[in-house]
């Protein structure tokens, strides 16, 4: 292999993995304007305390990994506000957009642990596929009594595998599975289920003690 | 010679960002045109593991060039293939097109603004066409942090356009995982574990897919 063709190859997989060993910082955070009114828009409408999520994560200050092209670790991605805080911003806004209320005072409480919130890439030959992973755990809980309402585990993931990308790719991404993670509570019927299961045993249980 | 060419893949490879899978959402306008619904399923993909491939690296590209990339490819997917046999008599039972459609079904129940027909109803009177196709499904590593647990997997095109067009009115590539990522050995060893959180998968899939029809193309939001 002579050094022109070393140097064109070295160039090739710089381009490919993003080049730098700087830690680069991402904008992330859900759109809530693009939110699904789902099956949540069916129940009626909750007071809602949304808690911030606790980061299980092992590097909690960071979102990924800049690789060169045999996968090594160079640099941080780093994201431009707390994890935490990103979730409970698309929590809240999945909720809002199903037609309740965020509030300090609530008569539910939704809270939980982060999983995962992960962007990563893989080099092939002629193409990179970007991968974004997000989990949470969502516990439901009546806020007068502390029983969980519901509890699931969501997940989002969003690829794209294309000839190369930097930093708006990337964003894309991490963006992509934070919303699939989001639609994700949008469309879920169980979930939905239990809030108005809730909010009729509820009614009922006043409507008992009115009576009394 | 070789230099120029690899000076234009250089420059192709640099300029021809885009992904490869776009995705394409509905039109407001555009759902209100959709009364008859057929849905269409097929499969394409098959049951696999993805294991050694999903960890590859670029390495033997740099170092071998094509034939490095060939052989390693061919080495990852001995060992995934391997990993597919050692499974495969977990998976006999589980039926996976018609998991996914049992989901889906459920799904577009929520919604009564349009009308929802299997394709096997001969002469009905569709207007629109939900194709559904099942690409891989099977075991993944989803988090290349931790690339000795796999997960749970299928991938789904659902692509829904006019019966009587081409133009694609929706256009979806997604993947869906399970909850859970377990090593390898465990699924291989407990058959019903793997065979549960696989079925789990394609029909959170399909109820998915169908509840989110239900609400965009519905108008049940």
């Amino acid at each position: 292999m002579n050094i022109k063709r070393l140097s064109i190859i070295l160039v090739s997989l710089g381009f490919l993995s993003g080049c730098a060993f700087g830690d680069a910082q991402l904008d992330i955070g859900y759109d809530g304007s693009k939110a699904i009114a789902g099956p949540l828009s069916k129940v009626s409408s909750q007071q809602i305390l949304i808690r911030e999520f606790k980061d299980e994560r092992p590097e909690i200050n960071m979102v990924g990994y800049k690789r060169n092209g045999y996968g090594q670790h160079t640099a941080d991605i780093k994201p431009n506000k707390p994890v935490p805080e990103i979730v409970k911003d698309a929590i809240s806004a999945v909720f809002i957009k199903g037609g309740h209320s965020v509030a300090q005072k609530a008569n539910i409480e939704v809270s939980g642990e982060i999983k995962t919130f992960w962007f990563d890439t893989k080099t092939g030959f002629w193409t990179v596929e970007f991968m974004g992973d997000t989990a949470i755990n969502l516990v439901v809980k009546d806020t007068d009594n502390s029983n969980i309402i519901y509890e699931k585990v969501y997940r989002g993931a969003y690829n794209e595998k294309s000839a190369g990308g930097l930093e708006k790719t990337w964003e894309r991404v991490l963006n992509g599975a934070l919303a699939k993670m989001a639609e994700n509570i949008s469309l879920d019927t169980e979930l939905a289920d239990a809030l108005k299961k809730h909010a009729q045993s509820k009614l009922l249980r006043h409507a008992e003690l009115s009576a009394h | 010679m070789a230099i120029r060419l690899s000076v234009v893949l250089l420059a192709l490879i640099v300029s021809a960002c885009g992904p490869v899978h776009k995705n394409v959402s509905l039109d407001a306008k555009e759902a209100q045109s959709i009364h008859v619904l057929e849905v269409q399923m097929h499969s394409k993909g098959s049951f696999e593991v993805i294991m050694d491939r999903a960890t590859a690296t670029a390495g033997p590209a740099a170092m071998f060039g094509l034939i490095g990339v060939a052989v390693a490819s061919a080495h990852n997917q001995s060992l995934d293939n391997d990993k597919e046999n050692k499974v495969s008599k977990h998976i006999e039972g589980i039926e996976h097109q018609a998991t996914v459609s049992t989901g889906l079904f459920e799904g577009l129940k929520q919604q009564t603004r349009f009308t929802v027909v299997d394709a096997m109803a001969k002469d009905n009177a569709a207007d629109s066409i939900l194709e559904l196709t099942i690409k891989d499904w099977g075991l993944k590593v989803a988090d290349k942090r931790h690339e000795s647990l796999v997960t749970p997997f299928v991938q789904i095109e659902c692509v829904v356009r006019h019966k009587s067009g081409h133009k694609k009115l929706l256009n979806l590539h997604e993947t869906y995982y399970g909850k859970n990522s377990r090593a390898f050995h465990k699924y291989e060893g407990d058959g019903k574990l793997l065979a549960d959180e696989l079925q789990a998968v394609l029909h959170e899939a399909g109820l998915q897919i169908g509840t989110r029809m239900a609400y965009t193309l519905g108008g049940n939001s």
